[in-house]
């Protein structure tokens, strides 16, 4: 027989096919036995293949697996050493993966906490999970890290940052939360400590604050009485001589009651909560009232003091007057205080200027004894002086300069000195100031404000209610009202003022604010909200003598029209009466 | 050595049978589907009442070279210097664990002068692995241990074995030969090749595995048989695993035994710890041929003349892979060991015997599995 395939010739050998049959079907036997043999060669390409790809494979695989076992024990070496948590949350919100910081933060064993949920309460004291995700199948966050209290295995207290951050496969899907926990509670512990001490030092400043404002008040008041007696005086046609001692008498309590402002602004600058304010003024009247206190003195000196002004100069400029007279009478003061012959002029120059704007440069010169060079910079220091005895031949606190170089700061100018030992100093600033509306005399909106205040005004038809505690202020006040014509009821506190204003209907209300038995708020809530009240729509004007911002909120907090600060100046007052009566008698 | 042979085909009834010698044992391996099972082992013991009788069911019966279905492969045997000892274990006597088994059947033969043990278990019920490991706890390390698992074609349903008259399942039945004088070789070499990338068993318990490369193990394995899946699990004889325990450099065979479609797991025929990595088999007919030559080649390397009793326990899954030539690896162990070797043997569902002379006895799958016998 033939040798044919294997296959084919073991087929053979179990068939029964005989020698002449074998032979007749030879021809089909070895088309047969040409593909068994095609087929075992395709066989075996195909295998040679299969078997070299696969080598590849397993090579590959191998060369990958030991690079990944390389880098994942280095990663594991970094995470194990690390002090920090680091942990893998899976999408139930079971612990995943812990690093062995774990343990020494909570006191639980890794072990322990894989494939346990993450939010168990026993981590933390109030049993909030320790972890904020919103909602583990929530998508409203990327990342995360906020600073919690939590307990560990042994109840100790720690604080921890714990910060979480989705992991996102390549097609966006949510996989699982990473993250890492940081143990803060050494940071935790001074931060704490620090806020204590901020919280006893805030204390320790409102009582200064608080000190100083009550002393500020209580000043003030007395203070208010000297003006308004000064205010009164006036009015009864003195003489010349009269005039001028009433002048600077008026002028000297104002300046002292600026001063009182003074102690509570140095203060409030120094804290940072002094705010400048913008107001039109009249630099004219500024620089007479100036004038006027300085010119006795002066004379006083044998000195001569004079005050220069570009003519042509706008006269309403918009800026804080006060503080800007604050720092002019300091300087003044200053220079004829140190000068003891020659002159000290008061200089100003528009150095710059547009239609809505003008740049003014300021100078003191004087011909005093001047300041040694290395002492320039330290005449600025609060509380100190060019040279130690300066104060015993002097006076003064050593404030004045550090206070108006503040003041200048916070008007974007600066305070410059210039001195010769001997010769003299000039103390320069610039100054930037908005210009003012002139006065328009045909406009009736400022008739009102122009008015003579000697001019009688009819107040017949009115009635107000002064409500003042103050024996002093109602004296001055009466005195004033009595003058004007003015028709008044006087309460001694609010709890009078609700009373009378029960039975009878007011034009305006004057309140006081601190009052014993009813303060001004409480008496003027009482008659606004009395709905039987005749005086429901009365308007009520405070009189307080503090003017800060927080006093003036809690006005419109209670729904008072406004405020008429104390003291008052009684020209300023006779104009609001006149604004206030006519609008409400109309 | 006296040694007679017969072939009974599926047809074919044992009537009378005379023997010129008293047979010591019956070495009888049938086919599942052999028709009259319980009369013929009846007759025998009737006819031989001096004679034991060993055997199981088989997956195909190898009588000299030739290789047949449903048939039963008789050879008796009468020793001339070597003592014998059969005993039966049956498996609900030891809490249905394979470990207890061997541990009892072990205990039973170890008796001085024991040289080798030749075992065969029910094929579906047993974990082979557990079993030796039983074995060989109770044996002296010197006993070498040969034998198989029971098949029953490829239906993986119900397989048995012979003790004397007794034909019972959940049973595993032992022969202990005694004696100086005996030659024993045995080897077990597959030729099967592994392919692709090494995998991780990231989730087993004993011989089911559920997950490997934390995929569901039945997936993975569906991927690979292809249009085949549907013929589960006996088509997963078409791919073994090769499995590399984490201290064994050598890698072992292991066949699938039964799936689970609710847990998506693999029953392998024996161990496969967490932790060890596995790679696919494929089969190369060519290979597998080379591998029963290997084998025979190996079970001589110690004895030095012809052995006179071969017994060749082959996997199911060779017999699958080779189909009508799966006589040809019975043909390359006969050429390697000559025409005067009588043979006889059966297709497995595991085979039992160490790699070689000097490894340890394991559970193999995949292998020409064989044990020369000589006095």
């Amino acid at each position: 027989m033939k040798k044919y395939h294997r296959l084919l010739n073991r087929q053979l050998k179990k068939s029964t096919v005989d020698a002449a049959t074998l032979k007749e079907i030879a021809p089909l036997l070895e088309q047969i036995n040409r593909a068994y043999i095609n087929f075992d060669k395709d066989l075996d390409q195909a295998e040679s293949v299969l078997e070299l790809s696969s080598q590849e494979l397993y090579l590959a695989n191998k060369q990958l697996l030991s690079k990944f076992d390389a880098i994942s024990t280095r990663l594991t070496k970094v995470a194990e050493n690390i002090n920090d948590v680091i942990f893998e949350i899976d999408l139930k919100g079971n612990w995943k993966y812990l690093n062995p910081a774990w343990e020494k933060l909570s006191g639980y064993s890794v072990a322990e906490c894989i494939g346990k949920p993450f939010y168990e309460k026993k981590y933390t004291f109030d049993g909030t999970p320790i972890i904020k995700l919103v909602k583990i199948d929530n998508d409203d966050f990327d990342s995360k890290s906020s600073i919690i209290k939590v307990k560990s295995a042994s109840n100790v207290a720690k604080w921890v940052d714990v910060s979480v951050k989705k992991i996102l496969n390549k097609n966006g899907v949510l996989e699982g939360y990473i993250g890492t926990i940081v143990d803060i509670s050494d940071f935790k512990s001074i931060e704490i400590a620090l806020l204590e001490a901020k919280e006893k030092a805030t204390l320790a400043n409102r009582a200064k604050d608080d000190f100083l404002s009550t002393m500020s008040h209580e000043i003030r008041t007395p203070l208010n009485a000297v003006i308004g007696i000064t205010y009164a005086l006036l009015h009864e046609n003195p003489n010349l001589t009269q005039l001028e001692n009433l002048e600077a008498l008026k002028f000297s309590s104002e300046h002292l009651l600026a001063l009182v402002n003074d102690v509570l602004d140095f203060n409030k600058i120094s804290s940072g909560s002094l705010d400048i304010e913008f107001a039109e003024f009249s630099i004219t009247r500024m620089l007479n009232g100036i004038q006027g206190i300085f010119n006795t003195v002066a004379k006083d000196k044998d000195i001569k003091f004079s005050i220069k002004k570009e003519n042509g100069m706008a006269d309403i400029l918009v800026g804080d007057s006060v503080r800007i007279s604050q720092i002019l009478t300091n300087l003044v003061s200053n220079a004829l205080k140190f000068t003891d012959k020659g002159k000290v002029t008061l200089d100003i120059e528009v150095v710059h200027e547009t239609q809505e704007t003008c740049q003014l440069e300021i100078s003191v010169i004087d011909t005093g004894i001047g300041i040694p060079l290395d002492k320039q910079e330290k005449i600025f220091d609060s509380f100190a002086q060019a040279t130690s005895d300066t104060t015993r031949k002097y006076g003064g606190t050593g404030l004045g300069l550090a206070i108006c170089r503040q003041l200048l700061e916070l008007m974007d100018g600066n305070l410059i000195v210039k001195s010769t030992e001997g010769v003299g100093s000039t103390f320069s600033f610039l100054l930037n100031l908005k210009k003012g509306k002139p006065i328009d005399k045909n406009d009736p909106k400022n008739k009102l404000a122009l008015l003579d205040t000697t001019q009688q005004h009819n107040f017949s038809k009115s009635k107000i209610l002064v409500v003042e505690d103050n024996k002093v202020n109602v004296m001055i006040i009466k005195k004033f009202l009595k003058s004007w014509g003015v028709q008044f009821d006087i309460a001694e506190n609010g709890e009078i003022a609700v009373k009378k204003s029960a039975n009878t209907k007011y034009s305006l209300i004057l309140m006081d604010l601190q009052m014993p038995i009813m303060n001004g708020f409480q008496a003027c809530k009482k008659i606004k909200n009395n709905s039987d009240s005749l005086n429901k729509e009365v308007q009520i004007y405070a009189i307080s003598a503090s003017t800060g911002a927080d006093i003036r909120r809690e006005i419109k907090d209670h729904k008072m029209d406004g405020l008429i600060p104390k003291p008052f100046n009684p020209d300023e007052l006779h104009q609001k009466l006149i604004k206030l009566l006519s609008t409400s008698s109309n | 050595m006296n040694i007679f042979q017969k072939k009974y085909d599926s047809n074919e009834l044992l009537k009378d049978l005379q023997l010129s010698f008293v047979p010591d044992i019956f070495f009888l391996f049938i086919g599942s589907k052999y028709p009259n099972t319980r009369n013929f082992i009846h007759k025998i013991t009737t006819l031989f009442p001096n004679s034991q009788c060993i055997g199981c069911s088989t997956s195909g019966e190898i009588v000299s070279d030739e290789v047949s279905d449903n048939s039963v492969a008789l050879t008796a045997v009468a020793f001339k210097n070597t003592s014998l000892k059969l005993v039966q274990v049956s498996l609900e006597a030891c809490d249905m664990s394979s470990l207890k088994t061997g541990k009892e059947l072990g205990v039973l033969l170890n008796k001085k002068n024991l040289r080798h043990v030749f075992v065969l278990s029910d094929g579906l019920e047993v974990n082979g692995a557990e079993l030796i490991t039983g074995l060989q706890e109770s044996l002296d390390s010197t006993v070498s241990i040969t034998g198989g698992l029971a098949g029953d074609g490829s239906d993986f349903k119900q397989t048995f074995v012979v003790y004397n008259n007794e034909i019972a399942s959940k049973k595993v039945v032992a022969l202990g030969l005694y004696g100086t004088a005996l030659k024993i070789g045995f080897a077990s070499r597959g030729g099967w090749d592994s392919f692709g990338i090494e995998r991780l068993v990231t989730r087993s318990t004993k011989n089911i595995v559920y997950e490997i490369d934390g995929e569901p193990a039945l997936d993975l394995y569906k991927s690979y048989l292809g249009s085949k899946a549907k013929d589960l699990p006996a088509s997963g004889l078409l791919f073994p695993l090769s499995m590399r325990d984490k201290d064994k450099e050598i890698p072992v065979v292991r066949t699938i035994l039964g799936i689970d479609e609710d847990k998506r797991s693999l029953t392998f025929a024996g161990n496969i710890p967490e932790g060890s990595y596995i790679r696919l088999m494929k089969a190369n007919i060519d290979r597998i041929i080379a591998g029963a030559e290997q084998s025979a080649i190996c079970s001589l390397t110690e004895v030095t003349e012809q052995p006179q009793l071969a017994i060749l326990i082959s996997c199911v899954g060779r017999k699958l892979v080779l189909k009508q030539l799966v006589e040809e690896e019975v043909e390359a162990v006969q050429e390697q060991l000559g025409k005067d070797t009588v043979m006889t043997g059966f297709y497995s569902y595991g085979e039992i015997a160490p790699f070689d002379k000097f490894s340890p006895c394991e559970l193999h799958n995949q292998t020409m599995t064989i044990t020369t016998l000589s006095e």
